[in-house]
């Protein structure tokens, strides 16, 4: 009985002071961590629409998702030289893990994609998570010169494609890193992008989510 | 005297008693980081880090712990370690938050942290147990920067990011997960070969 006692007074206080310690971490972190994310978030807004845009948040008047309004809770609309330059929504899909990936996709009125930006994933390291890598084009024994692509070239690809459509998979061109503009044309041509080898599951998030929303979207706005 | 010890210390934590090679700890997060040198050293440090922490602590705390729940009481201590770390880098480094992120809360279940904490901070005292930790890590970290060099060069003929032989065409099955096995047993079996070898000499003179 005293044993059994002192058990759980011993796992109560442990339990106790961690909670203590987590959650004295979380007050002091809380504000800067929303900071930081707002910040990324600004900055993945203008990485999806062309350079110069201005950006407006939108929030529709009737934000349902279900019946007949088909409108997200909050987009963002860009404008250059008083002209609409297109859409953006902040999508989700369920890849790999039990998170969903986040990203951001820019689209113009017709539904053309102009940009995509990931926001957050937690997908498996070394293959999934390779939807935010760079391509290298540089050599270990000489790594300076070119520094290749700044964008991460599995959102570049989907770039010029239609949301409209569905957007296919390819997973025997390679990825789209190694191909040459022919061949790239060629995809672009089909509405097809090239799946990041050994993480399907994470490609098909992507294009799983832009089928399923965007043509609703641009469909209502254009109303 | 004390450089010695030191030198003891790195080769028991490095060699001897390397917590992937020969201990055959941590397989898990080995096989599923091991993909890029990149990720191989960022996990190492990471794990590291919470290692050496939660052992100073344990061995502070393991006076008052009843011996029947003393796992779950590590298992709360390392936890909270890695929230906390978590919570940090994510307010004030987002850069390594990009490239660390999603190895962080893979730590928890590194089982290093738990055997180390089990079969030697809960019985060392906190100076020792700090050593112990570092050391440990530093065999981990080690190990799988071997490991993720060669699974990068097969799997993506690159290191660091960096492409290695022109023309290389790479074995995608590399920086998969039989990729994995294969790179462990392959470094696993040089190693056993080197002790045994080395036994034999020891025996001959």
């Amino acid at each position: 009985m005293v044993e059994m006692a002192k058990m759980i007074v011993a796992l109560a206080i442990i339990s106790a002071l961690a909670g203590l310690a987590i959650g004295a971490a979380y007050d002091k972190t809380a504000e800067k961590i929303s900071e930081q994310e707002k910040s990324a978030k600004a900055s993945a807004l203008k990485a999806v629409f062309p350079q110069g845009a201005a950006i407006d948040t939108i929030i529709p008047v009737i934000p349902v998702k279900s019946g007949g309004g088909l409108l997200p809770e909050k987009y963002w609309t860009a404008m250059a030289k008083d002209a609409l330059v297109g859409y953006a929504f902040e999508m989700s899909g369920r890849g790999y893990a039990s998170d969903d990936i986040k990203f951001i996709v820019g689209v113009d009125r017709e539904g053309k994609i102009l940009g995509m930006t990931v926001l957050s994933h937690n997908e498996t390291p070394g293959l999934g998570s390779r939807v935010n890598e760079v391509a290298s084009t540089r050599y270990v024994w000489y790594p300076v010169g070119e520094s290749g692509q700044a964008k991460p070239w599995f959102t570049e690809q989907f770039e010029g494609l239609s949301s409209l459509k569905p957007i296919g998979i390819n997973k025997v061109a390679g990825e789209w890193h190694g191909l040459d503009e022919p061949k790239r044309a060629e995809l672009r041509g089909k509405n097809e992008v090239t799946a990041i080898t050994g993480s399907t599951i994470s490609t098909r998030a992507f294009t799983n989510s832009i089928s399923r929303d965007i043509a609703g979207y641009v469909k209502e706005l254009s109303k | 005297m004390a450089s010695i010890q030191i030198v003891k210390e790195l080769k028991r934590g490095i060699i001897t008693e390397n917590p992937i090679l020969i201990l055959a700890l941590g397989l898990c997060p080995s096989l599923a980081v091991s993909t890029s040198v990149k990720n191989g050293l960022g996990m190492g440090l990471a794990a590291t880090f919470v290692l050496a922490l939660s052992n100073v602590i344990i061995s502070i705390i393991k006076g008052w712990i009843p011996d029947k729940v003393r796992i779950p009481c590590f298992i709360v201590v390392i936890a909270t370690f890695v929230s906390i770390l978590q919570l940090l880098i994510k307010a004030y480094v987002p850069l390594l938050d990009e490239q660390l992120g999603i190895f962080i809360p893979l730590i928890v279940v590194n089982c290093i942290i738990l055997g180390r904490a089990e079969a030697f901070a809960s019985k060392n005292n906190p100076v020792r147990s700090l050593v112990d930790g570092l050391v440990m890590g530093l065999g981990f970290t080690v190990s799988l920067l071997i490991l993720s060099c060669i699974r990068e060069f097969l799997g993506s003929n690159k290191l660091w990011d960096l492409l290695v032989v022109p023309g290389f065409k790479p074995m995608t099955a590399m920086i998969l997960a039989p990729g994995g096995f294969f790179a462990i047993a392959f470094v696993m079996g040089v190693v056993n070969w080197i002790r045994g070898w080395e036994k034999k000499e020891a025996r001959k003179a």
